[in-house]
C-alpha cells in the first residue's frame, strides 16, 4: 500500500520548505527512519525520515522551495501504481494560521506558546549541505592552548579548513597575516574589475529579513569596561581542575554562567517583545553567536543559570560541532532569551550588536586587552574587556539595562559574587 | 615441531617441505671452502622431490660438488597423498630424480638398520671425498599416520595392519641378531625411561617470558 | 673529496670487503666473467678468483638457501639476485628461512646474510623487469631493509650491511648506477637505522628514497622560487627505520610529504604516513600527502611509462597541496 511522502511541519509556524538534495534515489530501498531527503527550512538544514518501508517509487519534487504538506515523493512496494498519487498537490495544505493565532493570544509562561507565533528565533541555521569547518590537528592544539573557540576562526586551508596561521592570526589580532608559504594557488583570484555576485541562500535572506525587523526597534546601548583579571583567574582555575576527558572551558563559557545569574536577578531582561507584550522567561536560555561559513547561527544554552561552568562547556562545544556539520536540530536554536555574541577573538574592542528579536537584549563582549585604568584615583594596568548591552526600549528602560549591566560587570569582576 | 640444536649439528626440523634443503647445500659449500672434513645432511620425504627447492638444490649441489647427503626416506605417502597422485615416477624409482642432476644415488631397503647404517657411511665417504653430494634413498614404510591422532581414513587398513606386522624395522633387527627377550627387555624399557623423563622434563617447564618473543629477532 | 659514481661505490665496498675477509664471497648470475648485468662486480673475478666469485644457475631459491647455509656455518656470501623482479622466486627462502632461524633457534643461528638487488624504471624494462618491492621485506620481521640514494651512502651503507649479523635485503637504483657523487677518501662505514637530511626546510618534509631523492632535491629548488621552503629527508635505512629523525622534522615543518617510485598503495610512504601521523599529529597543518607509481604494472611503451612513474613534478604537486590555501 502505498505512502506519499509530504512536507513535514518541522516547527509551528514552518509554512514551506526548501529540499535540498535527496538521499535517495528513484528504486532504492527505504527503511522506516532512514534519512530520505536533506530539507532547509528558516532555522536549520535537517535530514528527513522515511516514514515506512518500502520502495522509494517516485520523487515527484527533487528539489527546491515547496510548501508544508505537499506531496514530494511515494513509497510503496516495488511495482506498484502510483501515478494516481500526489494530485492532492497545489490544494492547500493544513493551514497553519489557526494554530498560530491561537497561539498567539496566549499569555506568557510555557516556553513552548510562547515560541509558537514567531516563525524564527535565531539568525541563520548552517545551509545546504551541511559543510563543516575543518581543522587541522595544529590549528586545533594551538586553538586548545589558547583558549580560543575555533567555531569563529575563518579558514583559510583547502575546503575552508582552519590551519595554524588562521588561528594565530586570530590569537594575535593581526589582521596581517605573518609571512606564510605564498602559494601557487591553482585559480587566480579574479582580476580586479569583476564584480562577483554571490546570491543570498534561503538562509541568507531570511537573516536579512529577520534583522532588517530588529532594526525597526527603538534600541539603546550601554556599555561598561569591567576588569577581567578574576573572570580570567576563574578560568584558568577551572581549566586547573578539570578532569579526564572533559571539554576545557573558556572564559566566554564562565561569561555566560554569570550572565544567566545576572539575567535571574534582572527578570525584565530575560525576556521576549512580541506583538506588543513582554514574555518574561523563567530561565536563562542563552544564545552564543557562532560563526559558519554559511552564516551566523545562534544556538541555544538552555537553562543556563542552573548549570555549572562544566556543564555550559560542554553543551557549548556540542552545540559548535553540530553548527559546523550542518546537524542542528530546530530545538537547538529555539527559546534563547538572551545572546552573548563575542568578536574579542578577532581583536574587537567593543562594538554594537543588533538584536536578536524576539529576544529584547543582546551583549556584545569585546577581548581582553591590558588597559590602563584609573581605580581610586590611582593608574593601573590590568587586563579589560568592553561589554555593550543593546536593549529594546519598547520593553526595557535605560535604568533596568543598566542595573543588569552594573551587576553583571560586578559578577564578572568578582565572580563568587554569583554564588 | 622447529627443533634446534646447533651443538649436535642441528640446523632444525623445517615446517616448510623441502625448505631446509638448500640451506644444507650452502652448509656444505661452507665447509667446503674452509677446507672442514664435514658434511651436510638434509631428510626429507617423497613429497619434498617435486618441491623447486629440492630440484634447484640438488642441481646447484652436485654443479659444485659439496659435501652434502640428500636423504629421500620414500615411504610413499606425502601426509594423506601416495605417490601415484603426486609423482609421474613408479614410487621405487623416485631416487632416479639423482640421476637427472648426475648425482651419486645410494639406495637400500630402508627396514634394514644394518644396511642403511653401511649405506650411510658410504655416503659420508663419497661426499667427503670431493666426488660430489649423494642421494640416499631410503625405501621405507609409515607405520603410523602422518601426525598424532591421524586416523588415516585415506589408507587401507589392511595393508596398514600388514605393514605393522611385517615392516617393523626394530622386530627385524631383533629378530636378526636373534636377542634373547630379557636383553631386549631391559633395552626397550631403559629407551622407553629415557624417552618419559624427558616428557616429564618437558611438560614440567615453565612458560617462557612473553617479551622473550623480541629478543632473537635480530643479531 | 673523489668523485665516484654509485655503481663504483658499489664495487668499492664489495672490493674491501672481499679483501678484509675471507669468509665473504658472491653469489649471482653473471657475476664473473661477464661482471654483472649492471657491470656492478666487473674486474672482481680476476681479483679474487672463481671461488670468491660464482656465477650461478639461475635458481634464486637455491642461490639464496645455499647462501642462508653458508651464513649459518659463519661465512659472509653477498647474493646478487639481477633484478628485484626475481626476488620474488628467493621469496620462500627468504622470509621462511633467513628471517625465521634466529628465532626458531632460540638465539642459536644468525644468518648473516647480503641480498643485493636492482630496480627501476625509466629504460621501458616492462613490468616484470623495474618493479619496487622494498614495502613487501620491511613487512617481515627479522629482516633488514636498506635503501641508499648516493654513491658515499651506497658505500658505507653495503659495508655495514655486510658487516652486520643479520640477513639484509640490499636494494639499489638502476638509473642512480652513473650518478657521480663526493665520497670521503677512506671508506666510512655509515650506521643502519640513521636517516640523512639532504637538505633542510622550514615548510615541509619530503621523505624520499632512492631516485625519488634526487626528485625532491629537483622539486626542493623549483618550490623555493616560490617562497616554500622543502626539507628533503632520506630514511636510507628502511628496517629499521629512524622514526626519531623523520617525525622531528615534521614536527619542525609541519607538513608532509612521502615520496618513492614504488606503487603508492600500501607502499613504504603508507607506513611513514602512519609513523608521522601518530608521532606528530598535533604538529600537523595539513593531510599527509603521498608520492608514488600509479596502481598499474609498469608499461612498456614510453608514454605510458613516463605517466605511471613518479617524477619532480608530482613531489613539486604534492609540496604545493600541503601549503595551498582555499
Amino acid at each position: 500500500m502505498a505512502v506519499e511522502v509530504k512536507l513535514p511541519r518541522l516547527g509551528q509556524g514552518m509554512e514551506a520548505g526548501t529540499i535540498v538534495r535527496w538521499l535517495k534515489s528513484e528504486g532504492d530501498a527505504v527503511a522506516k527512519g532512514e534519512p530520505l531527503y536533506e530539507l532547509d527550512t528558516d532555522k536549520v538544514t535537517q535530514e528527513v525520515e522515511a516514514d515506512a518501508d518500502g520502495v522509494l517509487l517516485k520523487i515527484m519534487i527533487s528539489d527546491g522551495e515547496v510548501d508544508v504538506g505537499t506531496t514530494v515523493g511515494v513509497i510503496g512496494a516495488e511495482g506498484e501504481d502510483v501515478s494516481g498519487l500526489g494530485d492532492g498537490n497545489g490544494a492547500s495544505p493544513q493551514p497553519p494560521a489557526a494554530e498560530t493565532s491561537a497561539a498567539k493570544d496566549e499569555p506568557s509562561g510555557a516556553p513552548a506558546e510562547a515560541t509558537a507565533p514567531v516563525e524564527a528565533a535565531a539568525p541563520a541555521p548552517p545551509a545546504a549541505g551541511g559543510e563543516r569547518v575543518k581543522a587541522s590537528p595544529l590549528a586545533r592544539r594551538i586553538a586548545r592552548e589558547r583558549g580560543l573557540d575555533l567555531s569563529s576562526i575563518a579558514g583559510t586551508g583547502p575546503e575552508g579548513r582552519v590551519i595554524a596561521e588562521d588561528v594565530e592570526r586570530a590569537a594575535d589580532g593581526a589582521p596581517a597575516a605573518p609571512p606564510a608559504p605564498a602559494v601557487a594557488a591553482p585559480a587566480p583570484p579574479a582580476p580586479p574589475g569583476e564584480v562577483e555576485v554571490v546570491e543570498l541562500t534561503s538562509v541568507r535572506r531570511t537573516i536579512a529579513r529577520r534583522l532588517t525587523e530588529a532594526w525597526e526597534a527603538p534600541v539603546f546601548q550601554l556599555s561598561v569596561t569591567v576588569d577581567a583579571s578574576e573572570l580570567s583567574a576563574t578560568r584558568e582555575r577551572m581549566v586547573g581542575l578539570m578532569r579526564e576527558g572533559e571539554v576545557k572551558p573558556t572564559v566566554n563559557d564562565v561569561l555566560t554562567r554569570l550572565t544567566a545569574a545576572a539575567l535571574m536577578r534582572h527578570r525584565a531582561v530575560n525576556a521576549h517583545f512580541v506583538e506588543g507584550r513582554i514574555h518574561r522567561w523563567p530561565g536563562a536560555n542563552i544564545g552564543i553567536a557562532v560563526a559558519t561559513p554559511n552564516g551566523l547561527v545562534v544556538p541555544v544554552i538552555r537553562g543556563a543559570e542552573r548549570s555549572s561552568v562544566q556543564e555550559i562547556a560542554a553543551v557549548r562545544a556540542d552545540l559548535v560541532a553540530r553548527a559546523r556539520d550542518g546537524k542542528l536540530q530546530l530545538a537547538d536554536l529555539e527559546d534563547g532569551t538572551f545572546t552573548i555574541s563575542n568578536l574579542g577573538m578577532y581583536g574587537i574592542e567593543q562594538f554594537v550588536a543588533v538584536l536578536n528579536p524576539p529576544q529584547v537584549a543582546i551583549l556584545a563582549v569585546g577581548s581582553i586587552e591590558d588597559r590602563p585604568r584609573v581605580e581610586g584615583g590611582e593608574l593601573v594596568v590590568s587586563p579589560t574587556m568592553s561589554m555593550t548591552l543593546t536593549c529594546d526600549h519598547r520593553a526595557i528602560d535605560g535604568s533596568e539595562g543598566a542595573e543588569f549591566l552594573r551587576d553583571l560587570k560586578a559578577l564578572v569582576e568578582s565572580p563568587a559574587l554569583a554564588l | 615441531m622447529h627443533l634446534y640444536d646447533v651443538e649436535v649439528g642441528l640446523l632444525g626440523a623445517n615446517a616448510v617441505v623441502a625448505g631446509g634443503i638448500p640451506g644444507i647445500v650452502g652448509s656444505a659449500l661452507a665447509f667446503q671452502f674452509k677446507g672442514e672434513q664435514r658434511v651436510a645432511v638434509a631428510f626429507f620425504g617423497d613429497g619434498a622431490t617435486n618441491a623447486g627447492t629440492f630440484h634447484e638444490s640438488l642441481n646447484l649441489g652436485q654443479l659444485w660438488k659439496v659435501p652434502a647427503v640428500f636423504v629421500l626416506e620414500n615411504n610413499g605417502w606425502a601426509e594423506s597423498t601416495p605417490a601415484v597422485q603426486h609423482s609421474p615416477l613408479p614410487v621405487d624409482e623416485l631416487g632416479k630424480r639423482a640421476l637427472a642432476y648426475g648425482m651419486k644415488l645410494i639406495e637400500v631397503d630402508g627396514q634394514d638398520v644394518e644396511l642403511v647404517y653401511l649405506a650411510a657411511l658410504a655416503s659420508r665417504e663419497h661426499a667427503l671425498s670431493g666426488k660430489g653430494p649423494v642421494l640416499l634413498h631410503l625405501r621405507t614404510h609409515r607405520l603410523t599416520g602422518h601426525y598424532v591422532g591421524d586416523p588415516q581414513v585415506y589408507r587401507d587398513k589392511e595393508e596398514l595392519k600388514r605393514e605393522r606386522e611385517t615392516k617393523d624395522p626394530i622386530e627385524l633387527l631383533r629378530s636378526r641378531l636373534e636377542l634373547p627377550d630379557e636383553e631386549f627387555a631391559a633395552i626397550d624399557s631403559e629407551v622407553t625411561a629415557e624417552v618419559e623423563a624427558a616428557v616429564e622434563f618437558a611438560k614440567a617447564g615453565t612458560d617462557p617470558d612473553p617479551e622473550d618473543a623480541l629478543k632473537w629477532v635480530y643479531a | 673529496m673523489p668523485e665516484v659514481t654509485y655503481r663504483e661505490a658499489v664495487r668499492d665496498a664489495l672490493s674491501r670487503a672481499l679483501r678484509e675477509d675471507e669468509g665473504v664471497f658472491l653469489m649471482g648470475e653473471d657475476i664473473a666473467e661477464m661482471g654483472g648485468s649492471m657491470a656492478v662486480t666487473q674486474g672482481l673475478l680476476e681479483e679474487f678468483g672463481a671461488k670468491r666469485i660464482r656465477n650461478t644457475p639461475i635458481s634464486e631459491m637455491a642461490i639464496v638457501g645455499t647462501a642462508i647455509g653458508a651464513a649459518m656455518q659463519g661465512m659472509r656470501p653477498i647474493v646478487e639476485i639481477m633484478y628485484e623482479d626475481f626476488l620474488t622466486l628467493s621469496m620462500e627462502q627468504l622470509v621462511n628461512q633467513a628471517a625465521k632461524h634466529r628465532t626458531m633457534s632460540g638465539g642459536q643461528l644468525k644468518v648473516p646474510l647480503t641480498i643485493r638487488t636492482q630496480g627501476g624504471a625509466g629504460w621501458s624494462p616492462g613490468a616484470q623487469h623495474a618493479q619496487q618491492l622494498e614495502a613487501w621485506f620491511v613487512h617481515v620481521p627479522g629482516l633488514k631493509v636498506v635503501f641508499a640514494s648516493t654513491p658515499e651512502d651506497v658505500r658505507g651503507l653495503l659495508w655495514t650491511a655486510i658487516h652486520d649479523d643479520n640477513p639484509v635485503v640490499f636494494f639499489e637504483h638502476r638509473t642512480l648506477y652513473p650518478v657521480k657523487g663526493e665520497v670521503p677518501d677512506e671508506l666510512e662505514p655509515i650506521p643502519l637505522g640513521k636517516a640523512r637530511i639532504h637538505r633542510e626546510g622550514t615548510d615541509v618534509t619530503v621523505i624520499a628514497t632512492g631516485r625519488l631523492v634526487h626528485e625532491a632535491l629537483q622539486a626542493a629548488e623549483e618550490a623555493e622560487k616560490d617562497g616554500i621552503s622543502v626539507e628533503v629527508v632520506d630514511p636510507r635505512t628502511l628496517l629499521p627505520l629512524d622514526e626519531e629523525a623523520i617525525v622531528a622534522s615534521v614536527r619542525k615543518t609541519t607538513r608532509c610529504v612521502t615520496a618513492h617510485e614504488a606503487v603508492t598503495r600500501a607502499g613504504f610512504g603508507a607506513e611513514l604516513a602512519a609513523i608521522v601521523q601518530h608521532g606528530a599529529f598535533d604538529w600537523l597543518d595539513a593531510p599527509i600527502e603521498r608520492v608514488g607509481a600509479r596502481f598499474a604494472p609498469l608499461p612498456f611503451a614510453p608514454v605510458m611509462e613516463q605517466w605511471v612513474v613518479p617524477h619532480a613534478a608530482d613531489v613539486l604537486d604534492a609540496v604545493r597541496r600541503t601549503v595551498a590555501r582555499a
